[in-house]
This record gives structure tokens, sequence and C-alpha cells, in this order.
């Protein structure tokens, strides 16, 4: 896509620092900066808690989460009964349901972020290392897929072939499996160029080992940053298709399925609104926060400048 | 009374970094008259650049100047930033180092310059064209009123830094600030540049502030100098004082580092491997080396080391070439324009040959574009060379398969320019050298593995505690050491250096050029160099091939070639390397006109140098001329005979 | 020029065919068809429907029936609106969501620009930092929280105006408008604070202050182009992103645009209307890409060369 410019002395000449005083690799050194980011760190803590919050608060809640009670229906925030964030339109504890639904909205996150990994590294990876005509097929293939309308394809499927979770998670991570190739190809293209591996290459190394102890290590980086910013979005995608009621299938649920039930009360019982609605937002908003600080870090510009 | 232009009076910069405060320049004081030439020379890290920013309030935002800076009498750095701003590109100007980066590339070079014009002058957009035009011309730009209709990357990096003189100079200032304004450049193309600086001032009276780290262009064309180090100045004086008698350690040091033309070259290759003992005067390898001399010596005693059964190849024997090339040519092939035109072919090599021996060092020059460093990735096989045969220790390259190919690798190792670029930055500086010995001794055990390389870190003078640490914890000298130390590590036949030391500084160039010189003594290497300055060639190599455009010019004994060059390429490209003795001629004054290189997919008919060559005839543009032997070594001109003699 | 345009329409030809391939075939072979949401037909008339739509013949010859008649530019008639062509209804459809998306669009670029520029000047200072929480909050807050929400503000609670439907004014534009148009002002205002900093930071820039120019001209002439580059490559995504956001939209604000068609004939296996969405929207995808490609061009003068 676009180049960017080579770097100049200039450009780093600002701060002339001692160069790495601390021991330890390029990955000690992102960590160190990462650490000073006070919003990632944040961030990052609110995503180990809210991991655990999700696991535990459904399984040892005293209200299941799919049992309505008809004593209680549209029951706002109380004490009383543990039900903190009120009841729904069917009396269904919201505490139990909004935990229970972010397992489901990490999970859908999780998995398909992993699904669009894999496929993504490896289909990237091998165009890009390999070059020349497979290159050109393979990313041929990449730009014809990325001109599909690929939401209206996922509501299709959805449609079609039943609220089928792995669906969900197939589908989802088909989308976006077609960036990170293009962004770990890109990464391949120019790591490929670097002389370290062209190093590599005249002192004998066999392709393979290539590849695996100096192109993938250098790429990580960049993927982890991809990683922490496809998660958020993949959570989107699930929220959106459970919204339009295309989703998880009830009575599980997930963020998205919470908050469409919530918009549709919301002037009679916003509380179902809101508290599903704040998770999933704050939830985002650490995915992007860490996922921004996680860039910051790696950057290698702000490295030498350090 | 006489005012200086510009006087410093302790003038310092001062960083705010996360580690805390770092001074850049400490008190820095020096005067500057009307009309002169100033050299502030240092190395990397000196503060050099730093002084000119701070002059100008160009500091980057975490910077602070103090102390003095008057221009005319006014202090820039107590000067409000909108009066700063008003003199900055009126009064003082200033060209930076990199071209390519320095022009906005969105921007046409004309309305770039009307930019820089019009701010300062009230003048019609027609009247500010025309200006413009006219100085590009005045700095030689060729065909002028076209080019300013062009992007920056239209044009080559000579013509860009010309265009940078020319936008610098538009309001006609009093004082231009050239900061290393020269160094991304070619030789030839560096002495037209400089011509045009000397004009500069001898016409309009311009004084200049040249920043740079080559004491060769200071010596050439300042009136006075001064030799930062760290970010404090440790000698200054009138450029002739300073060269003939330093008085600092460091200007001395800095003076002994500068490589030059006219030194001793390396001992001659008689006894490899035999510790041959300091060579003084002027004994230069002998002239008949350029034709593969017979009866070269008999030392093949340390190099059997290597081990291996090739090594003992019965084709291998003591005269036989550790590297032998023939008729090697590279051509590419770029993609389309359109999908309807030809595919535009470069030959990026054409019909090359070469021969290294044991003990002997071979140098390729060049300009960038003359395919040097192709020729030996091509050689190396590390590019497919589109013909010719390449013979390693006695075993043809041609039709080895992925497998063998590689096998043969552990007797060709490389050293590669950025000497950061060339170190995978994830891995250790244990791992980075241990790499080939996992390929070719697998074998071996945890402990003999660091055992060798402890000893290769030792060899290339590090200290092997360090061997935990990663390259960026590393300066650019040090890691050119590790990068040397894993080519070393297997203990190759033969080493190819792509300009190692191009990207350092002076004195650590110095440091790397005589490790290479060490070990490729004390082990009997044959090595190919390459490199784009002749004055490092001179050192270490005891043959040289020039090449211009992917084709060989000359080719023979480095001495006899230095001593008198016989192609006209060969012949400028010497004199326009900058002479670092004060009162030595300044000989790029008088050096070939800098035109402009031909483009490499369309090169001009018979020799490709004719556009370019002061004696080119006729006979030039419909023949291609064909090597031929004149007076030791070959040369490929029409005229070699006759161009002869004069100076 | 006119050669770049032609290559670009004739390599939208395979990826529209995989388009049309792939979403005839799912289709097809899901299960239920178009019939079967009506009350029981008799069997007979049911037939007859089906040999009127040619569903009876084998897929192959369905599908060949089907490109041949795309190739005629004649999408089918609806199986949902008997009545009425899929052409129709597209261009019934069409013009409310583009009405939409092309004006959120708008307000994003001028938003997101204005905002960017501001925070990367006053980069760290107290406007960046709040320009930058209001982005990071536009991209974690889902379109279809910010809605209700919205529409419980500025319809429910304070009246200013209709929570949906298409009136006759611009007053029923302005949410669904503002709905779509905040995430993309927040992706885009982020892409231009970080473009802009780095533009900023190279070395042109750097040469422009050495010749004196004040700041305003630098922004002006020498920063702006190069800092539109990243936003550019992002219109693309951009575009896409607005037409799938407008289902959620048109849902919740009972705009009778594409995306409800979409969804209404997805559920109602209309094959006919759902492909012909499906195809129309790949066709403008790959337009908006063509556009995007030939104002990259203007832009960057070094890429007219490829
Ligand atoms: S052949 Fe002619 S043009 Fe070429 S170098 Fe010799 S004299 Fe010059």
């Amino acid at each position: 896509m676009s180049t960017t410019p080579p770097k100049t002395p200039a450009a780093t000449a600002a701060t002339t620092g001692p160069r790495g005083a601390a021991e330890g690799g390029l990955w000690a050194d992102a960590f160190g900066v990462l650490r000073r980011n006070r919003a990632a760190m944040v961030a990052a803590a609110t995503l180990a808690l809210l991991a655990v919050l999700v696991v535990v608060v459904p399984a040892v809640s005293p209200n299941a989460f799919d049992r309505p009670d008809w004593d209680h229906i549209s029951a706002p925030p109380a004490l009383e009964g543990g039900r903190l964030f009120g009841t729904d339109s069917l009396g269904r504890d919201l505490l139990t349901r909004t935990f229970y639904g972010g397992r489901m909205s990490l999970l859908v996150g999780l998995v398909a972020t992993l699904v669009s990994l894999v496929l993504g590294i490896t289909w990237g990876a091998v165009a890009g290392y390999a070059g020349g005509r497979v290159d050109r097929v393979m990313m041929r293939i990449v730009d014809i897929l990325y001109a599909l309308p690929f939401m209206f394809l996922v509501i299709l499927l959805m449609v079609l072939f039943g609220r089928n979770i792995l669906l969900i998670f197939v589908a989802i991570g088909a989308i976006n499996w077609l960036d990170m190739a293009r962004i770990v190809r890109g990464q391949t293209l120019g790591l490929k160029e670097r002389e370290f591996v062209e190093a590599a290459r005249a002192m004998g190394v066999p392709p393979g080992a290539i590849i695996r102890r100096h192109i993938v290590p250098n790429l990580l980086g960049v993927v982890a940053v991809y990683v922490t910013l496809t998660i958020p979005q993949v959570i989107l995608v699930e929220s959106f298709l459970s919204f339009l009621g295309l989703g998880v299938q009830e009575p599980m649920t997930s963020w998205g399925a919470l908050v469409n039930e919530g918009a549709q009360e919301l002037e009679t019982a916003p509380w179902s609104l809101v508290f599903p609605a704040a998770f999933l937002a704050v939830t985002l908003l650490c995915f992007n926060f860490l996922g921004d600080g996680l860039r910051d870090a790696l950057d290698p510009r702000d490295r030498s400048a350090g | 009374m006489s005012q200086p232009l510009l006087e410093l009076d302790d003038l310092a910069v001062r960083f705010a970094t996360r580690e805390g405060p770092v001074t850049a320049l400490h008190g820095l004081s020096c005067t500057l008259g009307e009309g002169e030439i100033l050299g502030l020379v240092g190395e990397s890290g000196s503060g050099k650049t730093q002084a000119a920013l701070a002059i100008l309030g160009l500091l980057a935002a975490n910077g602070r100047a103090s102390g003095q800076a008057r221009f005319r009498g006014r202090d820039l750095i107590a000067l409000p930033p909108a009066e700063l701003q008003r003199l900055r590109g009126d009064r003082i100007a200033m060209v930076f180092q990199d071209p390519m980066t320095a022009l906005n590339p969105y921007l046409r070079i004309g309305a770039q310059m009307q930019l820089a014009l019009r701010r300062h002058r009230r003048v019609s957009a027609r009247a500010a064209r025309d200006a413009c035009a006219e100085m590009l011309a005045a700095v030689q730009v060729t065909d002028p009123g076209r080019r300013l209709d062009m992007y920056p990357h239209e044009l080559s990096g000579g013509m860009r830094q010309r265009v940078m003189i020319a936008t610098a100079l538009l309001c006609k200032p009093d004082l231009l600030i050239a900061d290393e304004p020269t160094t991304a450049l070619d030789v030839t193309v560096q002495a037209g540049i400089l011509r045009l600086l000397a004009q500069l001032r001898r016409e309009h009276g311009t004084a200049i502030l040249f920043i740079t780290h080559d004491l060769g262009i200071v010596a050439g064309l300042c009136d006075s100098m001064l030799v930062l180090r760290q970010g404090r100045c440790v000698e200054q004086g009138p450029v002739a004082e300073v060269l003939a008698g330093p008085r600092t350690d460091y200007a001395r040091e800095l003076l002994a580092a500068v490589p030059r033309l006219d030194q001793p070259g390396p001992p001659p290759v008689s006894m490899a491997g035999s510790a041959a003992g300091p060579v003084t005067g002027s004994v230069t390898g002998p002239v008949a080396a350029a034709i593969a001399g017979p009866g070269r010596g008999t030392g093949i005693d340390t190099g059997t080391g290597t081990g291996t059964g090739t090594g003992t190849d019965p084709a291998t024997g003591a005269d036989a070439p550790v590297l032998s090339a023939r008729g090697v040519s590279v051509t590419f092939t770029l993609p389309r324009p359109h999908p309807f035109a030809p595919a535009p072919r470069l030959q990026a090599v054409v019909d090359a040959n070469l021969d290294v021996r044991r003990g002997e060092t071979l140098g390729i020059v060049g300009e960038s574009g003359s395919g040097k460093s192709t020729l030996a990735r091509a050689v190396l096989r590390l590019i497919p060379p589109t013909a010719g045969r390449v013979v390693l220790l006695g075993r043809s390259l041609q039709g080895l398969g992925a497998a063998d190919l590689r096998a043969q690798r552990r007797h060709a190792q490389l050293v590669f320019q950025d000497p950061f670029a060339a170190l995978d930055p994830r891995l250790t500086i244990r791992d980075i050298v241990a790499e080939p010995l996992s390929v070719f001794e697998p074998s071996l055990g945890r402990d003999a593995v660091t055992e060798r390389v402890r000893q290769a870190l030792e060899d290339v003078g590090l200290d092997p505690a360090a061997m935990g640490r990663y390259p960026h914890q590393f300066s650019g000298g040090q890691c050119q050491r590790v990068g040397i130390a894993r080519a070393l590590v297997l203990e190759p036949a033969l080493l190819v250096c792509d300009e190692p030391v191009s990207a350092l500084d002076v004195t650590v160039q110095a440091q790397v050029v005589r490790l290479l010189a060490r070990v490729q003594r004390e082990r009997g290497l044959a090595m190919l160099f390459i490199a784009h300055d002749l004055a490092v060639v001179r050192a270490l190599c005891h043959r040289v091939l020039v090449m211009y455009l992917g084709r060989t010019m000359e080719s023979g004994d480095a001495g006899a070639i230095y001593r008198e060059p016989r192609h006209p390429y060969t012949r400028a490209l010497l004199q326009a390397v900058p002479a670092v003795d004060a009162g030595a001629a300044r000989s790029w004054e008088s050096a070939t006109a800098a035109l402009e290189l031909p483009s490499p997919l369309a090169p001009p008919s018979g020799c490709v140098y004719r556009t370019r060559c002061p004696l080119a005839t006729r006979r030039c543009a419909d023949e291609v001329p064909a090597p031929r032997e004149i007076a030791g070594r070959l040369v490929a001109c029409h005229h070699a005979d006759d161009a002869g003699l004069a100076a | 020029m006119l050669g770049f345009i032609v290559r670009r329409v004739l390599d939208a030809i395979p990826t529209l065919l995989v388009l049309v391939t792939v979403a005839f075939f799912m289709i097809r072979l899901a299960p239920g068809g178009p019939f079967d949401a009506e009350k029981r037909l008799p069997p007979q008339v049911e037939q007859n429907l089906r040999a009127a739509y040619h569903l009876d013949e084998p897929l192959p010859l369905q599908f060949v029936r089907y490109v041949g008649n795309l190739a005629r530019g004649d999408f089918g008639p609806s199986f949902q609106y008997r009545d009425r062509t899929v052409t129709e209804l597209i261009a019934i459809g069409f013009p409310v969501s583009f009405r939409i998306g092309g004006l959120a669009l708008l307000v994003a670029l001028l938003a997101g620009l204005s905002l960017g520029t501001v925070a990367a000047l006053r980069q760290n200072g107290a406007a960046d930092h709040a320009a930058m929480a209001v982005a990071m909050a536009g991209i974690s807050v889902p379109t279809f929280v910010v809605a209700p929400l919205l529409v419980l503000l500025f319809a429910v609670t304070l009246g200013w105006l209709p929570a949906g439907g298409l009136g006759s004014g611009p007053a029923n534009l302005v949410l669904p408008v503002l709905t779509l148009a905040l995430p993309q002002v927040a992706y885009i205002a982020r892409l231009t604070r970080g473009s802009l900093i780095e533009v900023l930071r190279s070395p042109f820039i750097r040469t422009a202050r050495a010749q004196g120019l004040p700041l305003h001209t630098i922004l002006r002439y020498h920063a702006l182009k190069p800092a539109l580059v990243p936003v550019l490559s992002y219109l693309g995504p951009a575009a896409a992103g607005l037409i799938t956001g407008s289902v959620v939209v048109e849902q919740i604000f009972g705009l009778p645009g594409l995306g409800r068609y979409f969804v209404t004939g997805a559920l109602n296996r209309d094959y006919t209307l759902v492909m012909g969405i499906v195809i129309f929207y790949g066709a403008l995808i790959i337009l908006c890409n063509l556009v995007v490609d030939l104002l990259y061009g203007w832009l960057d003068p070094r890429a007219v060369q490829r």
C-alpha cells in the first residue's frame, strides 16, 4: 500500500540517548515502553478482570441466565436477590446474562481472530516469501474476495443456514483473514529484502529455516498489534449480527443480542440497554487502547528515539 | 569596523529525553566573516547538525538552545519566532543532506521554489516562475523551464541537490548553511556541487557554513575549520594550519583515518599466510598481477584448515583462482508500464570477468547504478545470472541444485553495507554468529559452538562477554565487526564485502578497514571488495575493476591504475575525489563536468560512457569498445592510448 | 489513464462472476424455498409457480439462465414483491441508502479531517486528548448502541427530531446520518492525526521551515496532500462500511433502504432480490475502489508511474 519514507537520521536525531541501556531483546524493550503507557496497562488489567468475571460470575450466580422469573419482570436494579443489573422482560437476571453474553462475545472474538490469524499468516507469509507467480495468483484471489460485500454474504449465511455458533466463528474469521493476509504479505516482502535475510541466504540457511528463524519472529510485532485491533472488530460484527437477530440463538445470548433486547425496552427499562452496552463499549475501548499502546511500543521509530 | 557575519557565542543545545536531559552541543564559539567558508567537521553524534538547526531555530520540539548566535549583531536565539522566520530562507538559507527526502515528493519543483521565493519577495507568479527558472539555469540545471513542471522523483540525486541549492539561493542570502550536501551523492556529482559552491562564494560573496565529515572537502573548499567531537569543539583555526599541524589527538586521529588515494596499497600477495611485516614506502603489487601472473607464492599453509573435501579438490592448485567468473551478465525484466508495452529490460551487468586468488583482494569500484553489487551477488548466485560461468574452488556453480548450492556457500561468505540491517534484531550476538555453524556443523555441541563464537568475536576485536546482547545495543562499528565475525566463523575461502565501511564514521571506518586487511592477510583469504570510495579501495585492494552502467571500464593492478588511469572514466573518478592535503591542488575543480547519468534502461549506443566522455568521437557511438590490454591492464576504450598522459 | 480504467473494469468481471456464483449456489443450497412462508399452497399451484420461475430446472441450467439474463442487465422478477422486478426495487431502495450513506461520508470527512488536524497540531495538548477521546468512543461504542441513545435524547426526551421514518423534510435524515457517520468520523480523525504528525516530522517539512514559510502555508501547500494519502486509502473500506452500516441504521430508524430489502429478502428466500442486491453492492464496492485509486494517482505523483 503506501510506502513509508525512508528513515533519516534527522528524524531520530532529536533525542540521542544512550543506546539500549537495558539488557534484553526488542520484546523486552517494547514491554518496557508498554508498561509506561498508563492507558494501555489499565486496559490490559480491565480485560484480564473481565475475562475472569465472565467465567466466574455465571457459574456462581444464584440466578441462572436462562431462568425466567415471572415475579420480577423488567425489575430495576436492586440489591435484593443479587439482581444488581435488574431483569429483562422475561424476568431473567441481567447480571448473569450480561456476563454470560460476555462469555459468548469474547469467545467469538478470540476464536474468529484465531481463525483469521492462522489463515492470514499462512497465506500471507507463503505468498510473500514465494513471490513471483505464486504471489500474484494468491493475492489476486485475495483481491477478488476483498471486493465482495462480505457483510452481506455473512448475513446471507446466517439467515440461510441457521444461527450456528460455529458458523459465526468461521464466517467472521473468513472476513478478517483477508486483512491479515495482506498485512503479513506486505511485511514479509519487506523482511525478505532486509539484509539480514539476504545474509542468511548467503550463509546457506535453507528457506524453511529462514522463514522460521528470521521472518516469523520479526512479523510477530505487527501481528500482535493487529490481533488486538481485530478482536474488537470481530466482537462488533458478532454483536451486529445478533442485533439484527441473526446471531446466537435464545436462550443463549451475547452482548449484541442483549443490546438489541435492551434497545426495544429503552423507554421502560433503560437498565436492560445500559449494562450490556456499557460492558460492550468498555471491552472494545480496552482492546483499542491496548492495541494502540502495543503499536506505539513496537514502532521502531519511537524505539530508536528512546 | 568590520562586524563578522555570524558569531556563535557559547552556543549549546540540550534535549529533554525520557532518560533525562542530554546535551548535544556544549558551548560552541566561533565567527564567520562575510564571504567566508567555515567547515564544521565531525562524526555522527558530534552535534554539528544540531548547531546548524539551533542557529535557524529549527531544533526538534524537545530541544533548547542557549548562548548566543549573532547574525549581523542580532542574536538569533533570542529573536522572536516570527522575526526569525522572516530571516530564514531570506538572509540565511539552508541545504540539507539528503536531496531524496528534503524535497516534497508531492509538489512540483516550480511550486516548491515559488513558495519559498514569494514568502520573502512580493512578485507576481509569472515573475517568480521566471526567477526560479533563471536560478535553476544558474546552478547548471539543464532545461530549467521544463524542470519546473517536474516532480522531485523525476530528477536524479545530483539534479535534486542542485534544485535544493537553487531554492536556497533564490533570495540571495548572505549565509548559506550546507549540511553534508554531497554525502548522498556520487563523487563525480559531488565534484560538480562543490565547484558550484566555490563559484557562488566567488561571484556573490555568499558566506557558507559547510557541515561535513569529509576532511578532503574541507581542505579544498573551506577557509577555516572547526572540529567537533561529542558536542565539544576540539580544535579550530584556518584550514591550512589545522591540517598541517593538528594540535589535539582527536584531530590527528581524524586526519590519519582519512583514506588517501596516494597511500601505499596493501602488501603484495606473495606469501599468503606469512605475517608480512608493516609495509612502508610505495610498494605496490606487481603489475603482472593483472594478467594472471604465474608463479604466485607457494604459501597455501593456513587456508587448508577449511577442512572439508572440497578444499582438496584436484582442480584447486596453488594458482587456481578461488573464484573465477567469465562472461557474467545479469538482466532484470521490469514490470510493464502498461499492458501493451514490451516489458523493459535492465542490463545490470554485462559480460563481466573476474578472478580472485588466495590472499588477494579484488576491488570492484563504481558509482551508484554501476552494477557492482549486482555483480557480486550474481557470482555468488544470490541473484541468478542470465549468462556466464562461475567457478568457486574449482567447482562450477552452474547447474547446482538448491541444496548443493547451499553447501557451497560455506566457502563464500558475505559482509554487508548496513551493519544494523544485516543483523536480525531479534537474535543475540551469539546466535547471529552461531547461525552459519548451525547450518554447516549441526553436530557441534552447544559449548563447542559458544567456544567458536567466542573465538570469532575475539578475532574481530569484540569482547566475547557481550555475546548475550542484541544488535541494537551496539554501535555501527561494533555491529559491522559482528557481521565480519559471522562471515569468518566458518573459515571460508572467499569473503565478499559489499560496501562494508560506507555507513561508518571515518575513524571507525579506518578501524574496520584495518581489521579486514588483517584477517585477509592472516588467513590468506580471497576477498572481493565492493566500494564507491576509491581511497578505501586503494588501502585494501591488490587489483581493481572499474564499472560503469554494468560494463567493465578498466581492470588490473591497483597500484598501476591509481598511478596512471587509462580509461577516461577511471580518470574522472580519481580526479573527483577531494584530497586532504591542504597544499594539494583542488583536483575536483578540474574534474570532468558531471553530466547526467544516462538511464540504464536505455544506455547509449557504442561506448556507454560516451555521453560524459571528453574524448568521445563518432567511433565511440558506433562501436562497443572491446577490452584491450594496455600497460598491463584491460581497458575498454577506443582512445585509451592517445588519451594517455595529459593530467 | 484510460488504459488504467479499462483494465480495472476488465479486472472487475472475474470478481463479479465469483460473487454471482458464490451467492447463487449459497442461496439455492440453503434449506427452504421462496414459497415456504406463505400459507400452504396446493401442490399443483406451487408446481406451476416453480415452473414459472424456472425453479424446477436443474441447478446448473438455472445458473446459466441467470447469468445470461444478468449479462443483459436483467435481474429478474422479485419472488416476494410479485408485481415488481428486482431492478425496480433497487431503484426504490438505493436512493434512500445512498442519500444517508453519502451524507454520512461527507460529514465523516469534514468532521474527521478537522478533528484530526486539530489533534495533530496540538499534539499531546488538551485539544488532542479531547479529540482522541471522542474518536476512541466513536470507535468503541457500536452504532446500534448510539442509535437508541440518540433517539432517546433527541426524539423522546427533547422532541427535536423525529425518531424514524422517511418524512418529507431533512429532519428525518439527521439522526441516521449522525449515527452512521460517527464511527467513520472517529477512524478518519485518528488516521488524519497519525499521518499528519508523521508528515510534519518529515525532512521536507523541515526544508519548508528553513525557507521561512509560516505554519499555515506549510500545512496548506506542503503537508495536506501527503497527509491525505492514508485517509484516501481508507475511503474504499469506509464506503463499504457505510453501506453495511446502513443495514442497522435502516433497521433502527425504519427507513425503506436497500439494507432492509436485503434482510427481509434473505429471510423470505427471495432469491432474485437477494442476488440482485448482493451483485449491486459488489459492483458498488468495486466502483468505490476504482474511484479511490484514481484519486490516489491524482494525490501522489509517484503513483502514476505504476
Ligand atoms: S570509447 Fe570513446 S567514449 Fe568510451 S571512454 Fe573511450 S573515448 Fe570515451
